[in-house]
């Protein structure tokens, strides 16, 4: 091997070096690099039970005070509100209440995937949700074989909340779209209640159907 | 009777092949929907539909029209224009939005009960958007008329309105009604408007990631930190000639000016705008094309208007093309990113940088 080829391969062999500190450094959750002299670049990378999902970026210039140039968050995020109050006052803290609502929206939404996916013979349908994963609504049977349906809409109503603040039950007949049409054990309701206000959504249907 | 005619108007709109997963999606035909034959020609499947329905509910259902309504609008609703209203508020609180379609139908209903006695309101939810439809009688005593319909499209969380035409007596009271229910100060048309409603959305919620920064939207531009994958590269355009006694000589020029407008657009394709409308009031700048304008100081008013079936991706195109110089100038280049596709150009003067400064 010459000695310009070893060079190249110094070379190559440190880059690919960077590259995976790089690669690394993203493990930690939120990444900043500087892809110019005056703009800064977050990297928000997500995760779900351990399982990583999406990044999220954004892009601020500093010049007299910071601004927002682009950004990549999903738009129900609210970042006026947020950077108006934090962006040129906490920067730690404005990329950590980002981060907190990334994290809170990615798990939201994983735990209907979850759910979807774990539970796809009992449930009736498909799981209804908004974008922002804030409000889930399904329907489904306590049993394979069984008549009664458990008619679920969860609200959450902060963005960063991951367990529902508000939950209504039905329970219901198969075919029958009226509640009064079934003999209602309330005690089971507030149970199922109780399961839903207290774990993520996919352990408390486990809860429910045990 | 009357409901037979709107139901027929209505199921007039679908193809044949939209008809039974909208009547499913419908729910009012409940077991009769299994009895109707769709192989037979569209009028007789419109009769049997309408048969269905009044035996199912011989006294007619008040919110069943409008569903219906409402469901054939999101099949087709590129066959309306709609227009785009930003949602303002002043004070530091949050908006009162409601994921909930039945809560923010309740809410809305209740709004403009205030202000019309007699009224059709229908909410549904549909890819991950709330869609309304508001339907207002002229009288106390009169049916509220399909032609008069509203529709609108909200995204929770966002100050995003999209809507069709309001009549002019109704506008105000429907636009009031939203502000009021959402807990918004004002409400503005931010003068974008066209036929695509999932491109309306996407310029005017994600305006801070069009163009290249689209890629990382898309998550087109980073692996995940674990995988073993080779770096995402950038797909490059092909020659389209591939016979070799054909030499380029400008192939230098060509792939920079590619790289400049991948650099403004980005590889994704673009929103879909049938119309940009520009109003000039800047001096005139052609005088070597037209001499007698030389003494011509003051504005000189002129509109211009491209329209076609994707504006934006025309735009795109003029730059490859070499039908336009590239870089582009910022009301072309950075026209995705503005959120609206009516302009004003005026010449830079002290007063209009102020007000620009004051507008970013």
């Amino acid at each position: 091997m010459g000695p310009q080829e070893l060079v190249q391969l110094v070379a190559e062999t440190q880059k690919k070096k960077f590259e995976e500190l790089i690669q690394a450094y993203r493990l930690t959750g939120i990444t900043v690099t500087t892809p110019e002299p005056d703009i800064t670049r977050v990297c928000w990378d997500t995760a779900h039970k351990g399982t990583l999902c999406e990044p999220y970026y954004m892009e601020i210039q500093h010049k007299e005070t910071l601004r927002i140039l682009r950004h990549s968050l999903p738009y129900f995020v609210p970042l006026e509100t947020v950077s108006q109050t934090l962006l040129n006052t906490d920067f730690k803290k404005f990329v950590a209440s980002m981060s907190e609502y990334l994290a809170a929206y990615v798990n939201r939404r994983q735990e209907i995937v979850m759910l979807q996916k774990k539970y796809s013979d009992i449930l009736i349908g498909e799981v209804e949700s908004s974008h922002a994963a804030d409000f889930v609504q399904f329907q489904l049977k306590l049993q394979p074989e069984s008549e009664q349906i458990i008619e679920a809409k969860l609200t959450y109503e902060q963005l960063t909340d991951i367990i529902p603040t508000k939950v209504r039950i039905k329970v219901l007949l198969r075919n029958s779209a009226n509640a009064s049409d079934v003999i209602v054990n309330t005690q089971d309701i507030k149970h199922y209640k109780e399961c839903f206000h207290s774990m993520e959504l996919t352990k408390a249907v486990g809860e429910i159907i045990d | 009777m009357m409901e037979r005619e709107i139901f027929r108007k209505i199921l007039g709109r679908l193809r044949k092949d939209e008809l039974r997963p909208v009547l499913q999606e419908w729910g009012h035909l409940g077991k009769r929907l299994h009895e109707i034959d769709f192989s037979h020609s569209k009028h007789s499947v419109h009769s049997y539909v309408v048969k269905g329905f009044m035996k199912n509910y011989p006294n007619g259902h008040p919110d069943a029209v409008g569903k219906l309504d409402l469901l054939c609008l999101q099949k087709h609703s590129a066959k309306r224009t709609w227009a785009v209203y930003h949602l303002k508020k002043g004070q530091d609180s949050p908006p009162n939005d409601a994921a909930d379609p039945k809560e923010f139908e309740q809410r809305l209903r209740r709004e403009l009960g205030v202000d019309f006695k007699k009224m059709e309101l229908c909410v549904l939810q549909h890819e991950k958007a709330l869609w309304v439809r508001i339907c207002i009688s002229k009288g106390s005593k009169t049916k509220p008329m399909l032609k008069n319909a509203t529709y609108c499209v909200h995204f929770p969380h966002t100050p995003v309105l999209i809507v069709t035409n309001m009549k002019a007596a109704t506008a105000e009271s429907i636009k009031q009604a939203f502000v009021n229910v959402l807990d918004y100060d004002d409400i503005q048309d931010i003068r974008l408007t066209g036929r695509c409603v999932k491109s309306l959305a996407q310029l005017s919620l994600n305006k801070y990631s069009q163009g290249s920064f689209s890629q990382y939207r898309l998550n087109q531009v980073d692996l995940q930190p674990l995988s073993h994958g080779k770096k995402r590269k950038r797909t490059e355009s092909e020659e389209s000639i591939t016979d070799p006694r054909i030499v380029f000589v400008n192939q230098k020029e060509k792939k920079q000016r590619l790289e400049i407008l991948n650099d403004t657009f980005g590889p994704n394709p673009q929103p879909t705008l049938e119309k940009i409308e520009y109003k000039l009031e800047t001096k005139f700048h052609g005088n070597h094309y037209a001499p007698g304008m030389r003494n011509h100081t003051g504005p000189f008013h002129c509109r211009v208007k491209f329209e076609g079936t994707s504006v934006i991706e025309g735009i795109k195109n003029l730059g490859k093309t070499e039908l336009a110089v590239v870089p582009l100038p910022d009301h072309l280049a950075k026209v995705h990113s503005l959120a609206k596709n009516h302009f004003v150009l005026q010449d830079k003067t002290k007063a209009n940088k102020s007000v620009q400064d004051s507008q970013t």
